[in-house]
């Protein structure tokens, strides 16, 4: 299955921050990192997908008091979600070899 | 540290709005968020940003939709789908569009019709500046009443009292215009200088009045109205510093006011000029009461604390002044008070009655609505499974009915514009500012404000019906099983509804038209067919003399009872249901009182002999005035039952003596007695009548009328009457030119009006009534179709269906005509200032209408139920 271009920014952010996934810490990473502002909703309508597409995988941690008691869902990236990024990536590759000059430029 | 905390709004917002298997992770992470954001007021603007942002985007986005559409074109779309569907669906069924929107547009119209019509008196700002702070000052007398009060009263007022920045007093001035072209007799005012302070008015031209124009002997001014500059002077500007002859007396105009002017106080006021009154005057007595005080209360004193002032010093005067003031007050009325006095209960109750028939026609409305949504029950249900949310479903209805309600509304707007015209002409002359009654921006407002009202009841009430539950348990059933839901309660309840309110307004109805019906049939006391009255007036220093004058009167008699076809003639000073009021205090010799001032009033008529013969009036004592009662002959009275009745208890009056006004007057003999006329209107309270010869009076009288009987009509002999006057002086105008019939017309106007707006209220009503009973039994019958098979298929004869549903309709009549009857007794008390000679609750009246309605209830129905009847058993239990 494709990956849409949010989805594969919030992949990337998920892989980078490894053990520490979750919605605020993505999109915060997309921030600093792409440059994108995405709103948080947008951010856990791609993790909701990811999850559906058997990309991500998500557990619930224990009541924070720091969220007014609510509970933090932890998310980390599945080997099919690594195989997806990749071929998602190499087809970029391939793409725009070639064209990297122009790109950059 | 204050703890921060989140914006709570944006908070519930996104409890609301996320989807529940995100919403605890998702705000608990905006939370936390939060909580680390950077404590400096700028970190904790962007925390918060940051938080309504994520509150909004979740409010906008919508559940399981992953196309992520904008929220604003989203919404538009929907609401641009329904706005269209439901023009469609409108433009589809123009039979419903029309009928609901015309029944729509009568309530809407008479609201607008009425509300334009009372709005400048009731509630349209006054012309003037801060008009809220002006009062009038009156005399209140034993009997109640107020009225005007004596010069040096007023004088002694402004001196007594601190509340007012100024006091002014004015008096009637009838002037007559003379120089180029006709004679023109015209409504002016004599006012005290400081009367256009009083007003808040600055002339639009020239100069006000100065306290030196305001002496006897001060130069002769006058400030044109600005309708009088136009009409007269065709607006020339030059117009300040000219002079124009009023009474063949020269008058410099200093100024002309705005044209935005209105003389609430005088209405018709086209001059003003310096009262020119000292304390020392005769005419400024205390008891010479022909001056009206109008004041302006100072910008820091209450109204409440004006008055009281008002009332402490004029109980010092009167402990001054017994003689003057007997047991008489005073009353301090503000401006609008005193102007709508008289027409504000009328007003009032035919706004009611124009509410009540918007109440009506959006009842009919409803329940065409009503129908609609069950005719539309199949779409809604399809719709409803297919996932329509009940939001979605009301909306449409809801845009449906606020479309019909804003064409309505326009519809209506279009009538009141049309029958304004009407209701002008039609108005009482006593409405006050008529002249500004027009179909403007408030009106327009008005109709928009009703509009949205309008399609939010008729739209959302049925749309209240709608149970998507009910909706999609009608897709498994056959919908015709559902005969009796929601839906029968509500129309069966506006149906009473609207019964009730239509008694209402035909029992208001009924009672002014027999207010109307007993008033004109009041006994007048004088005859009035083939009469014909004019105003005439006579000034100018050649009538300083009064034996001119006299001379000038006598030559006019005589002249006019020469005109062929004149039957009889007479000059009088005032003339009974003309509005002139001329009443005296009448001092007996016989019965003499400590205090003059507690002597009986009496309308003093000063007439020529014939007055009686012209007028028809009846002889029941004596005999009346005859030539040879002249001016040397032994002064003499004709009085009236009245009086014998209130001052001679069974004592022979012939013969007795008395004085009228002060006792400084010459005793007059009474001659004869005459029975009662009616003076001040058909509803007047008799009063005393005192007939004295026009050659014996005090003083001669400069304005009188001139009643003529002839066999011709009206208008072919005015102008035999306007050359025979002409004939002994061309600078006597002729006035009021009115017949009799007319005249007392006139003075029932108000009560006609009411009672005319009434009955077409009542009218309309009672159709929209009839309609309304007559389409939910339809409705009834219609659904019921395979019930009736039913019951027919049993064995039920016509007879028994026909009777059933007559039933039906008869049980929903009588709950409303019962419902109306309470009511009927519960609001007459709003009929009151327009009911003459019966009750507003008049028992037989309410029982009448309440036949009525019940009959035009009954023949509503009969149709519908007929048709029940004719239902064939076999095509009803196939039909479905």
């Amino acid at each position: 299955m494709p990956l849409g271009d949010l989805e594969q920014l919030v992949m990337l952010a998920l892989m980078r921050l490894g053990d520490e996934g979750f919605g605020a810490a993505v999109q915060r990473e997309i921030a600093e990192r792409a440059g994108r502002d995405v709103t948080l909703g947008a951010v856990y309508t791609a993790l909701t997908r990811l999850e559906e597409k058997g990309y991500v995988a998500s557990r619930v941690g224990d009541p924070l008091p720091q969220r007014g008691g609510r509970r933090r869902r932890h998310y980390e990236v599945l080997p099919e979600g690594r195989q997806a990024i990749a071929e998602a990536w190499q087809a970029m590759r391939a793409l725009s070899r070639g064209l990297l000059a122009q790109l950059d430029g | 540290m204050t703890v921060r905390r989140p914006p709570r709004l944006a908070l519930w917002l996104l409890e609301q709005r996320v989807p529940q298997h995100e919403r605890e992770y998702l705000v608990g992470d905006l939370l936390e968020e939060f909580h680390r954001a950077n404590a400096s007021p700028a970190g904790q603007r962007a925390a918060r940003r940051r938080f309504w942002r994520e509150a909004i985007a979740a409010s906008l986005r919508r559940e399981r939709d992953h196309q992520s559409i904008p929220f604003s074109r989203g919404l538009m779309t929907d609401f641009g789908l329904d706005l269209s569907l439901a023009l469609r669906r409108l433009v589809r069924t123009p039979g419903f569009t029309l009928t609901t929107s015309l029944t729509l547009a009568l309530g809407v119209g008479a609201a607008c019709a009425i509300a334009a019509v009372a709005g400048p008196a009731l509630w349209g700002a006054l012309p003037f500046r801060d008009a809220d702070r002006i009062v009038t000052v009156r005399e209140r007398f034993g009997d109640g009443s107020l009225g005007r009060m004596g010069f040096t009263t007023i004088s002694d007022l402004r001196r007594e009292t601190s509340s007012f920045q100024a006091l002014a007093a004015s008096a009637n001035w009838s002037p007559t215009l003379t120089g180029d072209g006709e004679a023109e007799r015209l409504t002016g005012l004599s006012v005290s200088a400081s009367w256009l302070d009083v007003m808040g008015v600055r002339p639009a031209l020239g100069r006000g009045f100065l306290p030196e124009d305001d002496r006897p002997e001060s130069a002769r001014v006058v400030m044109l109205d600005h309708h009088l500059w136009q009409r007269r002077f065709g607006g020339d500007s030059a117009i300040v510093g000219r002079t124009i002859r009023l009474g063949d007396v020269e008058h410099e105009v200093v100024g002309v006011l705005p044209a935005s002017h209105e003389h609430v106080l005088a209405p018709g006021a086209e001059l003003l000029r310096p009262l020119r009154y000292l304390d020392t005057l005769g005419q400024a007595c205390r008891s010479c009461r022909h001056v009206f005080a109008v004041a302006r209360i100072k910008s820091d004193v209450a109204p409440a604390t004006a008055a009281r002032d008002v009332a402490a010093a004029f109980e010092r005067m009167r402990a001054a002044y017994p003689s003057d003031y007997g047991f008489n007050g005073v009353a301090v009325a503000s401006l609008r008070d005193y102007m709508t006095e008289g027409v504000r209960g009328p007003l009032y109750a035919l706004l009611g009655a124009a509410a009540l028939l918007l109440f009506i026609a959006m009842a009919n409305a409803t329940n065409l609505f009503v129908a609609r949504t069950i005719q539309r029950g199949g779409e809604m249900t399809i719709r409803s499974a297919l996932g329509a949310s009940r939001w979605r479903l009301s909306r449409s209805m809801l845009i449906e009915a606020l479309l019909v309600s804003l064409l309505g509304a326009l519809f209506g707007l279009a009538l009141a514009h049309s029958a304004i015209g009407t209701l002008v002409a039609l108005a009482p002359p006593s409405l006050p500012r008529i002249d500004q009654v027009r179909i403007g921006l408030t009106t327009t407002l008005l109709a928009g404000v009703l509009a949205l009202a309008l399609g939010m009841v008729s739209g959302l009430l049925p749309a209240s019906l709608l149970n998507t539950k009910g909706l999609r348990a009608r897709l498994a059933a056959s919908s015709r099983t559902v005969a009796r839901g929601g839906h029968d309660a509500m129309r069966r309840g506006i149906v009473v509804l609207e019964m009730a309110l239509t008694l209402l307004l035909l029992g208001g109805a009924g009672i002014l038209v027999q207010s109307v019906n007993r008033l004109l049939a009041v006994d007048t006391g004088f005859a009035t067919s083939n009469r014909l009255t004019v105003a005439l007036s006579v000034g100018g220093p050649r009538y300083d003399d009064d034996a001119q004058v006299h001379l000038a009167w006598r030559n006019v008699h005589e002249a006019v009872r020469a005109i062929p076809g004149v039957v009889d003639a007479s000059l009088t000073s005032q003339l009974p249901m003309s509005s002139d009021f001329d009443a005296w205090g009448i001092h007996w010799e016989q019965t003499p009182r400590q205090n003059a001032a507690e002597d009986g009033d009496a309308f003093r008529f000063a007439v020529t002999p014939d007055y009686m013969r012209t007028m028809g009036l009846h002889l029941v004592q004596g005999r009346f005035l005859d030539p040879s009662d002249h001016a040397q002959s032994e002064k003499v009275m004709v009085i009236n039952e009245q009086i014998v009745r209130r001052d001679f208890a069974g004592r022979n009056p012939i013969g007795a003596r008395a004085k009228m006004g002060g006792m400084d007057g010459p005793w007059r003999t009474v001659v004869g007695v005459v029975k009662n006329v009616r003076h001040r209107g058909l509803d007047s309270e008799m009063s005393g009548q005192v007939y004295i010869p026009l050659d014996q009076n005090s003083y001669a009288d400069g304005m009188v009328r001139l009643v003529v009987h002839t066999t011709l009509d009206a208008a072919s002999v005015t102008p035999s009457i306007r050359q025979a006057v002409g004939r002994v002086d061309p600078s006597i105008p002729l006035a009021q030119v009115m017949t009799l019939p007319a005249m007392i017309a006139e003075s029932t106007t108000q009560r006609r009006f009411a009672q005319q707006l009434f009955q077409s209220f009542a009218l309309t009503a009672l159709v929209l009534a009839a309609i309304g009973i007559f389409g939910v039994l339809s409705g009834m019958v219609g659904e019921r179709v395979r019930e009736i098979g039913v019951r027919s298929a049993l064995g039920a004869s016509r007879g028994q269906i026909v009777g059933h549903f007559l039933r039906q309709g008869g049980a929903l009549a009588l709950a409303g005509i019962a419902i109306g009857v309470a009511g009927s007794f519960l609001l007459a008390g709003a009929l009151k200032p327009l009911v003459f000679g019966i009750s507003p609750r008049d028992p037989l009246t309410i029982a009448g209408v309440s036949a009525g309605l019940g009959l035009v209830a009954l023949l509503a129905t009969l149709l519908p139920a007929w048709r029940a009847s004719r239902v064939d058993a076999a095509v009803a239990l196939r039909s479905d």
